[in-house]
């Protein structure tokens, strides 16, 4: 029984300090984006190998995830790679099997600001074709395919960075933000939301200590 | 004749008194771990109902309309129409639904401008006119029982906002992963009757605990009865296999399937494995009861089946498909029986040497199940960093290897109750086939359509019961801190899926 109360205060005792490791972290800022608008969807890729690039970018400082507006229900594996004057600055890969329109692909932190850089997105094996979303553009300025040839538009790409103000440091932006949208706005939803988890895990805890007597 | 009104008035009272005393002593060998486990559910799929953004759940604004649907107008939504209600579309613009949905980096309605618009929207969905909502999107093939219940709450806050209609009815879904992790507490106390009370506890809070039981019943959606229902046919069977099949098990089993087909079309795929249950156990019976065992399972199938003939008679004088969503699906030819059966092997399995590829480049147990399974929310948009996945393939290692260990341990009695496995692990697959045949008919277009592991949720009893057995795998003097560390670490996981969701959507 003591054994059990041991393992259960030192579980809690690891959770609680894990919950604080996360909130004193920052969550990820949005540094910059290219300032394209996903109006329409530009190309789509076909179950071919592929890769797109597109020049003219601006890399913000601290870059540690670049987001790229494609679509898939179950993505292939994606290589993201960033050039500056012909030589790689960054790169990251997203393993297979995403969902969504909005693909944040983790790269090495960039430690300065740079421009103009060419962002290259590749994939070797494509079962479901995937639509590039971007905005219509001159075929000067417009991403290039496989072949170099221009798919008819930009895509939206977004920079993402760690952020200054840790997660503890906003909870209070957290919580009144929770206060939103909802059917009974009002300063308790975040209180009422801890209160019924601590509650949960209590009555949980108590239970795990009663079951051994 | 006062005599007679007396006696007349005093036999209802009587019968009432009966039933209460065969009732009670039922509710009462329920054990109170099993109502705390059915708390702790309740209370965290009511967290997640808070924590989720309004309609950021999969599929809930056509389950939103189809209770709106039914509630409004008593009528159920026509199969193929897409179109919503002004009411609820003019909230889904204050909440800027489309914008958040799928884009991650897009946040929920965050400042007093956009809560003011917000209010302004909910002010004009209430004058809008026009009852109900004919179309339901994908909701609308869905049979009607949960949105029934759910019309409950609807019609009780009929004259508040939709949001406040839909956050009643979320704490109604959340009732509901209640059941589930009670009848899960009880499945696992009659699969594994000679285990210390403390392993059925483990169970029965790590069911209660698991985030995507309560995101999903934290939202409006029938997934949540789907839960209920198949955790309660797990729990009805296994009491029957451990203590045979009398009337009151088949009519309990029997009214399972009906509720079951009248929940969510996904319930076919436990049915085959139902059947097969019910046939070993009514042959069972046969050899102590002889042919009225038979009669009690046909009392079963004709209590089950009952709401399946009657749709069918529908369909048939009202010349739809008799089968209605069904047969459109049996009838869809889509390639060779084996190029469809190697695509259902490797939805969840390494292909096959030899066999076609279908998922190049995915390991379909790892990324796409694995993954899901531990974290993947919203409209399939919020997940955690990479490395979080990895790391939790160490405790789901440990989990499988102490299980592994408790089995080889137990392996005369899994001899002994072989047929028994055989009956769980027939609904097990019969389930994993279905979702899998359904996906097959997207395939090309779209690779795994239905890869989604909310979808074997019905079976979070097996999941419950291995994790009993890893407890007790530790061996008698470790398998207490064991279970304890597996309630911790399904605590923990629930609770950063929370904020990881919180995170999303207000951060």
């Amino acid at each position: 029984m003591l054994r059990v109360r041991i393992a259960l205060a030192l579980g809690l005792g690891i959770t609680v300090v894990a919950v604080a490791v996360v909130l004193s972290s920052s969550p990820p800022a949005l540094l910059a984006t290219n300032s394209v608008a996903e109006s329409t969807g530009l190309s789509e890729t076909g179950t071919r190998p592929f890769r797109i690039c597109q020049g003219d970018e601006r890399l913000p400082r601290g870059t540690d995830s670049i987001q790229a507006s494609l679509e898939a229900y179950t993505g292939p594996r994606l290589t993201l790679t960033a050039y500056a004057a012909g030589r790689v600055v960054t790169s990251g890969e997203l393993a297979a099997g995403w969902s969504g329109r909005a693909v944040p692909i983790s790269v090495g932190t960039v430690r300065r600001t740079l421009s103009p850089v060419t962002v290259c997105l590749t994939a070797t094996l494509v079962d479901e074709p995937l639509q590039v979303v971007g905005s219509a553009t001159s075929a000067a300025r417009a991403a290039r395919g496989t072949l170099a040839q221009p798919i008819g538009g930009r895509i939206r790409l977004v920079y993402l960075g760690a952020g200054r103000a840790s997660w503890l440091a906003r909870a209070r932006s957290v919580a009144r933000n929770m206060e939103f949208g909802r059917a009974w706005s009002g300063a308790w939803i975040a209180p009422v939301l801890v209160l019924l988890m601590l509650v949960a895990a209590s009555v949980a805890s108590a239970l795990v200590l009663s079951a051994r007597e | 004749m006062s005599g007679r009104t007396a006696t007349r008035g005093a036999r209802p009272a009587r019968t009432h008194t009966l039933a209460a005393s065969v009732k009670a002593p039922r509710l009462k060998r329920v054990p109170r771990a099993a109502w705390i486990c059915a708390l702790v559910a309740f209370l965290n799929a009511a967290c997640w109902s808070l924590v989720t953004y309004a309609f950021q759940a999969p599929d809930e604004p056509s389950h939103f309309a189809y209770v709106k649907q039914l509630a409004e107008t008593g009528s159920l939504p026509t199969v193929g129409l897409e179109g919503l209600s002004s009411e609820e579309l003019l909230t889904l613009d204050g909440l800027r639904s489309e914008e958040v949905r799928e884009e991650p980096q897009n946040r929920a309605i965050v400042t007093q401008a956009e809560q003011s618009q917000l209010r302004r929207d909910l002010a004009a969905a209430q004058a809008s006119k026009g009852r109900g909502s004919p179309g339901a999107g994908v909701a609308a093939s869905e049979p009607p029982l949960y949105y029934a219940v759910e019309a409950i709450p609807y019609i009780l806050a009929r004259h508040a906002s939709v949001l406040a209609r839909l956050q009643l009815m979320r704490l109604t879904s959340a009732l509901m992963a209640g059941l589930t992790a009670l009848f899960v507490f009880m499945f696992v106390r009659e699969v594994l009757p000679a285990a210390p009370p403390w392993a059925w506890t483990v169970a029965g809070l790590a069911i209660a605990l698991t985030p995507l039981l309560g995101f999903m019943s934290g939202a409006v959606n029938p997934d949540s009865l789907l839960f209920a229902v198949s955790a309660a046919i797990f729990y009805a069977l296994a009491r029957a296999f451990r203590r045979g099949l009398d009337t009151a098990g088949a009519v309990t089993i029997g009214a399972l399937l009906a509720i079951g087909f009248l929940t969510k079309v996904n319930f076919l795929g436990l049915v085959p494995g139902i059947l097969v249950g019910l046939a070993v156990l009514a042959a069972r019976a046969a050899r102590v009861a002889g042919r009225s065992a038979y009669r009690t399972l046909a009392l079963a199938l004709a209590i089950g089946f009952s709401p399946g003939v009657i749709y069918v008679s529908v369909n048939a004088l009202s010349q739809r498909p008799l089968f209605g969503l069904v047969s459109a699906a049996i009838q869809t030819v889509h390639g060779s029986p084996f190029a469809e059966l190697n695509y259902i092997w490797q939805f969840y399995l390494p292909r096959l040497p030899g066999t076609v590829d279908d998922f190049p480049g995915l390991f379909m147990a790892q990324q796409l199940w694995f993954r899901g399974y531990v974290g993947l929310y919203g409209w399939f948009d919020t997940t955690f960093p990479a490395w979080v996945y990895s790391v939790a393939l160490i405790p789901t290692g440990a989990v499988a290897l102490l299980c592994g260990h408790a089995l080889f341990q137990r392996r005369g009695v899994l001899r002994a109750r072989a047929v028994e496995l055989a009956v769980y692990a027939s609904i097990c697959v019969g389930l994993m086939a279905l979702i899998a045949a359904d996906s097959y008919h997207e395939f090309p277009a779209l690779d795994a359509a239905y890869a989604q592991v909310r979808y074997l949720l019905p079976l979070l009893p097996l999941l419950g019961a291995a994790l009993a057995l890893a407890a007790l795998g530790a061996g008698r003097r470790w398998g207490p801190i064991a279970g304890t560390v597996i309630v911790i670490v399904f605590l923990a996981h629930d609770l950063f899926s929370q904020l990881l969701v919180a995170a999303r959507y207000y951060g």
